[in-house]
C-alpha cells in the first residue's frame, strides 16, 4: 500500500524524475541490444538500426508508457488545459464571446429555474419548507357551468375531514377578517389581521409561538386570547415582555398568549406587519354577535374556513382527494336547496386535496403560465448552447490546419477530440462560474423587492447550473470536435486552397435552429406585452391627483344590514363634508359586474368591430366623480337617469372605435351578464348617455371600464377633494373618520397621484423585463450570425483575394457575403415564424381572450419580427462582411 | 509481439512478469530476453508492451524498482516482486491452472 501511495505522490509531483527514468531505462534497452548484435556479428551501424527496429518507435512506447502510469490522466488533462489556455490567449475575442454568451444563457437560466421553483413551491413567509403540508381545496359551479371556482369549507364540513384520521394525521382550518386592534401606543387604530383558528393550526404549520403559552385549545367564546405577530411584537411592544399584557381587539379585550415566529404572517401569509391568531370561538363576540356571524359555524351553508393537513403517511394526494369527495358530497347533501327565496341557483360543490406551495387557486392559470415559462427557459438556454456549438464549430473549422497537422504526427483522433473537448469544458465552466456570478447578481438585486423574496439562490440551483455548463461544453464541445477530426488529412493540409462550401453548413444549420428558436420568444413577448407596452395610460389632468385622497376602509366590518351600513356611509360622507379644505366628497365608482355588452344591430353602423361582443366591467358612479376630477364628460351627462339605471357611460377611445365621430349618445347595447348566467337571465337594454374623456379616466386594460349613474348605493372606498395639497390632511381625515366607524380599520388615505405612480411603477417594471428579454434574445441572435458570417470571411480570405485581383469591387464582395447572412435569416424565419405563429394560436385558445385593449395581431408581430430578423441578418452580416473588402488580393494569395 | 508468434493472452503479460521477477529480480531488458529464452522463442514480447507493463504493475504496486549498477556499469533499474506481488501471482497462478485444467479438458471432447 505504501509503495502505491509513493508512486503516485511521484507520478503526480515528481514527473520529470520519472520521465527520465523511462528514457534511461528504454536506452539501455537499446544499447544493450544493439551490443547483443555487434556480438552476433553486425557492424556498430546494422546493429544499431536492427536494435531500433525490433525496439520499435521509441516515442509511441513512452507515450504508453505515460498512459500506463496513476494520474497519467490528470497530466494529459493539465496539458489539454495549458493548451487551451494558450490557445484562448490567441483568439481572445472569439473565447470572450463564447464565455459571455454561455454566461449570460446559464445565469439566465439558473434565474429562471430559480424564478420557476420559487412560484412553483414557494410557501408564505416564515413557513416552514420541510413540513409536508397539503392544502384542502374547496370548489362550487353553478350546475350548468363546466368551470370550477374556489370556495372555502364550511365548518361542518373541516369537522368531518378532521375525522378522516386515516387519511390525515392533523388538520387545522382558519378564518380572516381585517378587524381594529389597539394597544394604547402609537400604532392605534392601524386595520390588523386577524386569523380565528382551529386548535391544531400552529402545531400542522410545524410552529410554536414563543413568549406565551400559545392559544388555548378547546378555548370558549369568552376565553379572548390572541398570539401577535412578530412584526406587531415589534412596532407595538418594542419587542418587551407581553405577559399578561392586553389588546383590544374591535373593542373587546384580549389577552396576549404568545409571538408568532418571525415573518409569519399566516399559513397563507398575510400582506400586513399587524396579524394576530385567535381561537375560531372568538370570532362571533370580536365581529360582532350579529346574526350572520353567529350562525357561521353551524350552517352547512356558511362557506368559511380555508383548510391545511398533514397527510399520513403513505397517502397520496389523489388518494386523499376521494377521501375528500365524499366527505364533499355528503355535506354538500346537508345544505339549503335552491328555493324561490333562497339561494336561486342550484349549485355543485367538491373539495379535492394538493401539496401546499405556490398558487394552489382552483381557477389559477397557474399551470399553463409555468409551462409557457418553462419552455421559454428551455428555448433561450437551446439558444445560447446553439450559439456555443456554432461558436465552437467556427473555432474548430478555423483549426482544421492545425489538427491536420497533429493527426499527421501521430496524434489519434480520441486524442484531438478530447483536447477540443476539454477547451470547450473549460470555457463552459468559465461561462458557467461567470454565469452564477450573474445569477447572484440578480438575485441580490431582487431581494431588495419584498413581493418576490421567494426567489432564493439555491444549492440545486447552482448545482443544475453547474452541470449544465458540464453537459453543454461537452455535448457541444463534441459536435464540432467530430466534425473538426472527421475530415481527410490531405484535404485539411491542402486546407483553405478550396472553397468554402461544406465547412460553414453545420455552423449555418446551427445558427438557423437558434434565429428560429428565437421567433416563438419574440412571438410571445409580442403579442402578450406589445400591447401593453405601446398602450397609452390615462393620467388624470395636471395637479387634481394631489388634491384627491382616497380613503379606503373595510365596510364589511360595520355591524347591521345593507342599510344600516349605508346610513353610517352617508354620516360618514357628510363628517368630511364639513371639514376646512374639502372641497367635495364622493364615493369611489363601485365594481358591479363583469358584463359583455353587444350593440344593438340597428346602431352597429358600417364598422365590423360593433358586431362584435365586447367584454367590460361595469362601475356604478356618483353624479360629480368626473367633474371632481376636473375631467367632465366630453359628451352627455352623468345624471342617474329615471328609468332605473340603464344609462351607460363610456369612453371616448371606444365610442371612436365603435362609432367613428358619430354621436355616440342614444346608441343601444344590450348587455349580457357574466357567462356564467348567460342564457337564465334575458339581456338588459343600455342606452349610451355620456362619454368619458380616456385621457383621464382610466379606460380598462382587459376589458371596457364603462360607467352607471345610479344613486343610493356605498363604498368602502371614498374620494375627498381638497383645496390645498391634500397629503396634509390625511392624518386629520383618517381621524374624523374614525370618529364616525371606531371599530373600522381605516388605512392612512392616499392621494389619487401617489396610487398612479405606485401602478406607473409595476407597468414600468413589466416593460423593463419584456424590453430586457426581447434585447437579450436578439442580441444572442446577433453574434451567432456574426459568427458565421465572420468564419465565413476568413474562410475564403484567398477567393476573395482571387475574385478581387480578377477585378471584383469591393461593393460585389460585401453584398456576395450579405447575401449569405440574409438568405440563412430568410431560412430561420421560414421554419421559426409559422411554428411560433401555431404556438400562439394554441396559447390564444387556452387563455381569455384580452379586448378592448389594442392587441398587435398575430399577423403584425410576425412581420414586425421578420423585419427584425432580417434587420439583425443584414447588420450581424455587414459588420464582417466589410472586413472581407478590405482583403489584400496580394497578401491574400501570397499566404498560401 | 510478432505476428509469427501466439497471440498473448489479455493480462497474461503481467502474469508471466511477475512470475520471472519472483523467480529473480532484473531489469527489463533482461526480462525480455529471459522472456524469449524460457519460451524458446515462442512468445516475443515488444517493449512496447513490456515497459507499459512493468510501469502498470509498480504503480499497483505489485513490484518495486531499485536502480543498480549493471555487470557493463551502467545504471539499470532493477525490478522484484513486493509482498504484495507475491501473494497476487499466487492467487494468480492458481487461477490460471484452474482455466487451463478447464480449457484443455474442454479441448479434449471430441
Amino acid at each position: 500500500m505504501f509503495d502505491r501511495i509513493r508512486y503516485a505522490f511521484r507520478a503526480v509531483f515528481r514527473r520529470s524524475a520519472l520521465e527520465r527514468e523511462m528514457r534511461d531505462e528504454m536506452q539501455y534497452h537499446l544499447d544493450e541490444r544493439t551490443a547483443a548484435f555487434v556480438a552476433g556479428g553486425l557492424s556498430q551501424r546494422e546493429a544499431h538500426r536492427a536494435a531500433r527496429r525490433e525496439f520499435g518507435n521509441v516515442a509511441t512506447h513512452q507515450e504508453s508508457g505515460r498512459d500506463a502510469r496513476p494520474a497519467s490522466f490528470i497530466h494529459s488533462m493539465l496539458g489539454d488545459i495549458r493548451f487551451a489556455l494558450r490557445y484562448y490567449r490567441r483568439k481572445p475575442l472569439a473565447s470572450a464571446t463564447i464565455v459571455l454568451v454561455l454566461a449570460i444563457g446559464i445565469g439566465g437560466h439558473a434565474f429562471q429555474m430559480s424564478l420557476l421553483v420559487g412560484v412553483v413551491s414557494n410557501r408564505a413567509p416564515g413557513m416552514p419548507s420541510d413540513v409536508p403540508l397539503v392544502r384542502i381545496r374547496g370548489m362550487q359551479r353553478p350546475k350548468d357551468v363546466p368551470k370550477w371556482v374556489g370556495a372555502p369549507l364550511s365548518y361542518s364540513a373541516v369537522r368531518e375531514i378532521e375525522k378522516l384520521s386515516g387519511t390525515f394525521s392533523s388538520t387545522a382550518a382558519w378564518t380572516t377578517q381585517t378587524v381594529v386592534a389597539n394597544n394604547g401606543r402609537g400604532t392605534d387604530g392601524e386595520p390588523t389581521i386577524a386569523h380565528f383558528v382551529t386548535d391544531d393550526y400552529f402545531s400542522v404549520a410545524g410552529l410554536r409561538p414563543t413568549n406565551g403559552p400559545g392559544l388555548p385549545r378547546g378555548a370558549n367564546e369568552h376565553a379572548l386570547a390572541a398570539v401577535i405577530s412578530y412584526g406587531m411584537w415589534e412596532d407595538a411592544f418594542a419587542r418587551g415582555d407581553i405577559a399578561d399584557r392586553e389588546i383590544t381587539v374591535n373593542g373587546a379585550a384580549v389577552r396576549i398568549v404568545g409571538v408568532a415566529p418571525s415573518r409569519f404572517g399566516g399559513i397563507a401569509g398575510a400582506e400586513s406587519r399587524r396579524v394576530i391568531w385567535m381561537p375560531l370561538a372568538a370570532r362571533s363576540v370580536i365581529l360582532g354577535p350579529s346574526g350572520a356571524t353567529a350562525i357561521a359555524l353551524s350552517s352547512p351553508d356558511s362557506l368559511l374556513l380555508e383548510t391545511v393537513a398533514r397527510l399520513q403517511p403513505r397517502v397520496s394526494t389523489a388518494g386523499a382527494t376521494s377521501a375528500v369527495h365524499v366527505v364533499a358530497s355528503q355535506v354538500a347533501s346537508r345544505m339549503t336547496p335552491p328555493t324561490a327565496t333562497g339561494p336561486k341557483t342550484a349549485m355543485v360543490y367538491d373539495a379535492d386535496v394538493v401539496e401546499m406551495g405556490g398558487i394552489t387557486e382552483v381557477d389559477s392559470d397557474m399551470p399553463l403560465i409555468t409551462a409557457v415559462f418553462g419552455v421559454i427557459t428551455l428555448l433561450a438556454l437551446l439558444i445560447a448552447c446553439a450559439n456555443v456549438s456554432a461558436l465552437v464549430v467556427s473555432a474548430g473549422v478555423a483549426r482544421r490546419q492545425e489538427i491536420a497537422v497533429r493527426l499527421s504526427l501521430g496524434a489519434s483522433r480520441p486524442r484531438i477530440i478530447r483536447q477540443l473537448v476539454t477547451e470547450t469544458t473549460l470555457l463552459a465552466l468559465i461561462g458557467g462560474a461567470l454565469g452564477l456570478g450573474i445569477y447572484w447578481a440578480i438575485i441580490k438585486a431582487l431581494s431588495a423587492v419584498p413581493e418576490i423574496d421567494f426567489i432564493k439562490p439555491s444549492f440545486a440551483t447552482v448545482g443544475l447550473t453547474m452541470l449544465v455548463a458540464l453537459a453543454t461544453g461537452i455535448l457541444f464541445g463534441l459536435t464540432p470536435a467530430f466534425h473538426a477530426t472527421r475530415s481527410a488529412l490531405s484535404d485539411a493540409l491542402k486546407a483553405s486552397s478550396h472553397g468554402a462550401t461544406g465547412r460553414t453548413r453545420l455552423q449555418g444549420r446551427f445558427v438557423i435552429a437558434q434565429i428560429a428558436l428565437t421567433q416563438p420568444i419574440l412571438m410571445l413577448f409580442g403579442s402578450l406585452t406589445g400591447g401593453a407596452l405601446v398602450e397609452r395610460h390615462a393620467s388624470l389632468p395636471a395637479g387634481v391627483g394631489e388634491r384627491v385622497l382616497n380613503l379606503r376602509f373595510d365596510a364589511t366590518t360595520i355591524a347591521g344590514d345593507d342599510r344600516a351600513r349605508a346610513a353610517v356611509l352617508q354620516r360618514l360622507e357628510q363628517r368630511l363634508r364639513e371639514m376646512p379644505n374639502v372641497v367635495s366628497v364622493i364615493a369611489n365608482p363601485r365594481f358591479e359586474l363583469n358584463s359583455s355588452l353587444s350593440v344593438r344591430p340597428s346602431d352597429a353602423g358600417a364598422r365590423d368591430v360593433a358586431r362584435n361582443t365586447i367584454p367590460a366591467r361595469i362601475f356604478r358612479v356618483r353624479e360629480g366623480y368626473f367633474r371632481m376630477l376636473d375631467a367632465p364628460l366630453l359628451r352627455g351627462s352623468d345624471v342617474p337617469s329615471s328609468d332605473s339605471s340603464a344609462s351607460l357611460i363610456i369612453s371616448s377611445d371606444l365610442a371612436r372605435e365603435l362609432w367613428g365621430d358619430a354621436d355616440p349618445i342614444g346608441k343601444h347595447f344590450s348587455q349580457n351578464v357574466s357567462q356564467a348566467l348567460a342564457g337564465r337571465v334575458p339581456p338588459k337594454e343600455l342606452v349610451v348617455a355620456g362619454v368619458y374623456d380616456a385621457r383621464y379616466i382610466e379606460k380598462g386594460s382587459n376589458d371596457a371600464r364603462v360607467f352607471r349613474p345610479t344613486a343610493d348605493w356605498w363604498n368602502d372606498e371614498i374620494l375627498i377633494r381638497t383645496n390645498g395639497p391634500a397629503e396634509d390632511l390625511a392624518t386629520a381625515i383618517r381621524r374624523a373618520a374614525r370618529e364616525v366607524l371606531p371599530a373600522t380599520p381605516i388605512e392612512l388615505p392616499s392621494t389619487l397621484a401617489r396610487i398612479e405612480t405606485e401602478d406607473r411603477k409595476e407597468q414600468r417594471n413589466i416593460e423593463f423585463v419584456a424590453v430586457g428579454a426581447i434585447g437579450l434574445v436578439l442580441l444572442l441572435a446577433s453574434i451567432g450570425l456574426y459568427g458565421v458570417v465572420a468564419l465565413a470571411v476568413e474562410q475564403r480570405r484567398r477567393e476573395i483575394g482571387v475574385r478581387m485581383a480578377l477585378g471584383a469591387r469591393a461593393r460585389e464582395v460585401v453584398a456576395m457575403f450579405c447575401v449569405n447572412g440574409v438568405r440563412l435569416g430568410v431560412t430561420s424565419l421560414a421554419i421559426g415564424l409559422p411554428l411560433s405563429v401555431a404556438g400562439i394560436l394554441i396559447l390564444n385558445a387556452h387563455r381569455t381572450r384580452v379586448a378592448n385593449r389594442w392587441e398587435p395581431s398575430i399577423w403584425l408581430v410576425g412581420g414586425l419580427i421578420a423585419v427584425v430578423v432580417l434587420a439583425i441578418a443584414v447588420v450581424a452580416t455587414l459588420l464582417p462582411a466589410s472586413r472581407a473588402s478590405r482583403v489584400d488580393p496580394v497578401l491574400a494569395l501570397r499566404s498560401e | 509481439m510478432t505476428s509469427k508468434s501466439p497471440t498473448l493472452l489479455q493480462g497474461t503479460l503481467d502474469l508471466i512478469v511477475l512470475q520471472l521477477l519472483q523467480a529473480e529480480p532484473t531489469n527489463g531488458y533482461e526480462l525480455a530476453q529471459r522472456i524469449q529464452t524460457i519460451s524458446s522463442d515462442t512468445l516475443n514480447v515488444n517493449a512496447g508492451s513490456l515497459y507499459p507493463s512493468l510501469y502498470r504493475l509498480e504503480s499497483r504496486g505489485l513490484i518495486g524498482a531499485e536502480w543498480q549498477e549493471s555487470k557493463t556499469g551502467r545504471r539499470v533499474k532493477v525490478y522484484s516482486v513486493t509482498t504484495t506481488g507475491k501473494r497476487h501471482l499466487a492467487k494468480q497462478r492458481e487461477e490460471w491452472s484452474l482455466f487451463a485444467g478447464a480449457m484443455s479438458a474442454i479441448l479434449k471432447t471430441t
